[in-house]
């Protein structure tokens, strides 16, 4: 009798353990018969996926005023440092999410086929030119530019006075004249936070490819074989600026700096400059609120004319195609755009991708000198963006690494990246 | 009911949820994985085509493939030999007669019981940081470089966190087998004259040669898999040099969106991985002693 109560309990518990399994995948089923007839007030569920958990606070406070302005609506957010990864496994288990990140170009034409065209939208008319080619794919237009940022070398004014530099330099003779300058103040250049990926692999690698007449004919000649990347008329000028921010920095122990210790040097007042963008402002003013400070373009030759400043959209919103509330999703989205001064400039502190929204002093010294550059024009795209994988940026940064490293020349150097860019464009 | 069918009833119902659910999460995703390692895909297009042996060609010319193999190997030889010896060490002497001994079996395993990633980040903190400080108080040379920024420094700052933070686990293993030696066979021994070192060798040693199994077991496995200490400590860097196999995998799988190129790599890796700890452990069953 026991023996047989017990085998009933396990039973039970067995079944109730299966059920509990069961559950998570017939839910999508069941939440879509609740959203089906989405017509009147019935309740939609937006699920949303995105970066930038800085701002993760600030984006859950706009869910929360577009709900109450839409009482129907549930926004449910899910905020993560890695995307891509998260996107990948959420499509593969069928949640996927209704809106979410993607990059622009290369990321943005994998994800195209899952995605709406959203070229008919209200607010499409309105995005600044600069980032339309990162989204248009066969005149279809699929991204929400969220924000516009640039990066450059940013640079401690109080240091600079001090070592009697009056004016930042905008060429790469220039460049060597202000360390020399630093350094004959006694004051460190450079704390490059070579062991990020980022850093180097993505953003100073990204330079002579984007310095570049036609980056995106480019990136195709070098996809077909008919360009090599050591023929780059900008890679001299590439690797002068890395070896200056070795030299006049923490030598092969660069390549243990952390982008933390690199913004607390910076911060501090250890080093007068930092390759780093408008993303920057935060995690400094964090360290120390009275930090002097601006940015410049990074020069890869001696022709002034030539020095521009890069500028893309880091993330854009894109609308999946398979959603059941697609309408709500572009609602949503034509209402972030409408509301976009309050929330994408003076909350979020973004620097607007539209035209009809104002950059204010409130965004800080660097995004300030950054508009001059966007103003007048003098703006190269993030070519990485154009790169043939979305991840292959933490490949190309080892033999860069190596490079900084002493353990590879560079012709060395050059010559693995070569190897995998041809390798990623073989799969 | 014929008391065999209701035993065999009752052993199904105990057993049938545990494959079931050991089916759905670990031999299912491992099947899709098989399926993978013959297919190409980016991991994100819906097109998925069939390419037989080529992703298994392919890998042994990937360089950097059989240098995070020849990465994890080394990291695994030299990680398991030192985290056994140091956890055999403090269990001996945690288990001697000492006023301390319960407050040092918890310091010994409290890094145990924080996250890997946490501990990673930590750690980075304290070499790039810490360290600098150190050598300006002690003049010690070896405190004096970044050892993020070497190759050969930042195997062994691998190393020494792993061995610090596993070593106290491996000691509460040692330690419960120790006690499990019986005080008579020692007394006896002792009568008969034997010396210390005549005791650990002849007695104690032989008679924890199961923990030694266990350890040796959890010390090659958990070597080989070692991932989110990596991730958080070095990032496999400086230039892929201390990339371990996991990270490698799942780096190709997610950052290059070489999805099946990554399923055969992890193929591989599970065949040899599992070859090894079979042989370790069918090895050294043959040699314990039953007491």
């Amino acid at each position: 009798m026991r023996k047989s109560l017990s085998s009933f309990t396990v039973l039970a518990l067995g079944a109730g353990l299966l059920a509990g399994c069961g559950q998570g995948d017939s839910k999508p089923s069941s939440n879509a018969s609740e959203t089906k007839p989405a017509t009147g007030d019935k309740k939609i569920v937006l699920k949303l996926l995105q970066g930038k958990p800085e701002i993760a606070d600030k984006t859950k406070q706009m869910l929360a005023d577009y709900q109450a302005e839409n009482p129907n609506v549930t926004i449910e957010p899910e905020i993560t440092v890695d995307v891509q990864t998260r996107l990948k496994t959420l499509f593969a288990a069928g949640e996927a999410p209704d809106i979410f990140f993607v990059k622009g170009y290369t990321d943005m034409g994998l994800w195209r086929d899952r995605l709406v065209d959203l070229s008919d939208e209200p607010w499409m008319s309105k995005v600044l030119p600069t980032t339309l080619p990162g989204m248009t794919f066969d005149d279809k237009k699929y991204g929400f530019p969220i924000s516009i940022e640039g990066y450059g070398f940013i640079y401690n004014k109080d240091l600079f006075a001090k070592a009697g530099i009056d004016k930042v330099p905008t060429t790469i003779t220039e460049l060597e004249q202000v360390n020399e300058k630093l350094k004959a103040a006694g004051i460190v250049s450079y704390s490059e936070a070579y062991k990020e990926w980022w850093t180097l692999g993505q953003h100073l690698l990204s330079l002579p490819f984007a310095y570049t007449p036609d980056p995106a004919g480019y990136a195709k000649q070098l996809n077909d074989g008919s360009a090599k990347i050591k023929d780059n008329p900008m890679i001299d000028g590439f690797f002068k600026v890395l070896d200056m921010t070795v030299k006049y920095g923490s030598g092969v122990e660069s390549l243990g700096v952390s982008y933390d210790t690199e913004i607390a040097n910076f911060a501090t007042g250890k080093v007068a400059m930092i390759q780093q963008g408008v993303w920057a402002l935060q995690p400094i003013l964090k360290v120390n609120p009275d930090v002097n400070m601006g940015m410049f373009p990074i020069p890869l030759t001696d022709n002034a004319e030539d020095t521009r400043i890069p500028i893309s959209v880091p993330n854009y919103y894109g609308v999946n195609k398979e959603s059941k509330n697609v309408e709500e999703a572009k609602k949503f989205l034509n209402w972030i755009h409408e509301n976009g001064q309050k929330y994408l400039v003076d909350s979020f502190q973004f620097v607007p991708a539209f035209s009809d929204l104002q950059a204010t002093d409130q965004l800080g010294p660097l995004a300030a000198d950054m508009n001059e550059y966007v103003k007048n024009d003098r703006i190269i795209p993030f070519a990485f963006f154009l790169w043939p994988a979305p991840g292959i940026q933490t490949q190309f940064v080892k033999p860069l690494q190596a490079y900084v490293g002493e353990q590879l020349n560079k012709e060395q150097a050059l010559d693995e990246i070569q190897k995998i860019w041809t390798g990623a464009v073989k799969k | 009911m014929t008391p065999t069918i209701k035993k065999r009833l009752v052993y199904a119902t105990f057993v049938t949820p545990a494959v079931l659910l050991f089916a759905l999460i670990i031999m299912l995703p491992f099947a899709r994985a098989i399926v993978f390692s013959f297919q190409d895909w980016d991991g994100i297009s819906s097109d998925i085509k069939w390419i037989g042996w080529e992703n298994y060609t392919a890998i042994f010319q990937d360089t950097a493939y059989l240098k995070s193999f020849g990465f994890t190997l080394k990291y695994v030889a030299v990680s398991t030999l030192l985290v056994n010896l140091i956890g055999f060490s403090l269990a001996i002497v945690l288990n001697m007669k000492l006023k301390t001994k319960n407050a040092l079996r918890t310091v010994f395993f409290m890094p145990h019981v924080i996250g890997t990633l946490i501990i990673g980040f930590i750690w980075q903190f304290i070499i790039s940081q810490a360290f600098p400080q150190i050598a300006e108080w002690t003049g010690l040379h070896i405190f004096e470089v970044n050892w993020l920024s070497y190759p050969g420094y930042a195997f062994w700052a691998l190393i020494m966190v792993s061995v610090w933070y596993n070593a106290g686990y491996f000691m509460v293993i040692y330690i419960a087998a120790l006690q499990g030696i019986s005080n008579e066979l020692l007394e006896a021994a002792e009568i008969d004259g034997v010396n210390r070192w005549q005791k650990m060798w002849h007695i104690v040693l032989p008679l924890v040669r199961n923990a030694f199994t266990i350890c040796l077991f959890l010390a090659i496995t958990s070597g080989f898999k070692v991932f989110d200490l990596n991730l958080a400590l070095t990032k496999g860097g400086p230039f892929g040099s201390t990339e371990s196999l996991a990270l490698h995998i799942y780096q190709d799988a997610f950052a290059n969106n070489n999805y099946t190129l990554a399923s055969t790599k992890a193929i591989l890796f599970f065949i040899v991985l599992g070859s090894i700890t079979l042989i370790q452990v069918f090895v050294m069953k043959r040699k314990e002693v039953e007491a």
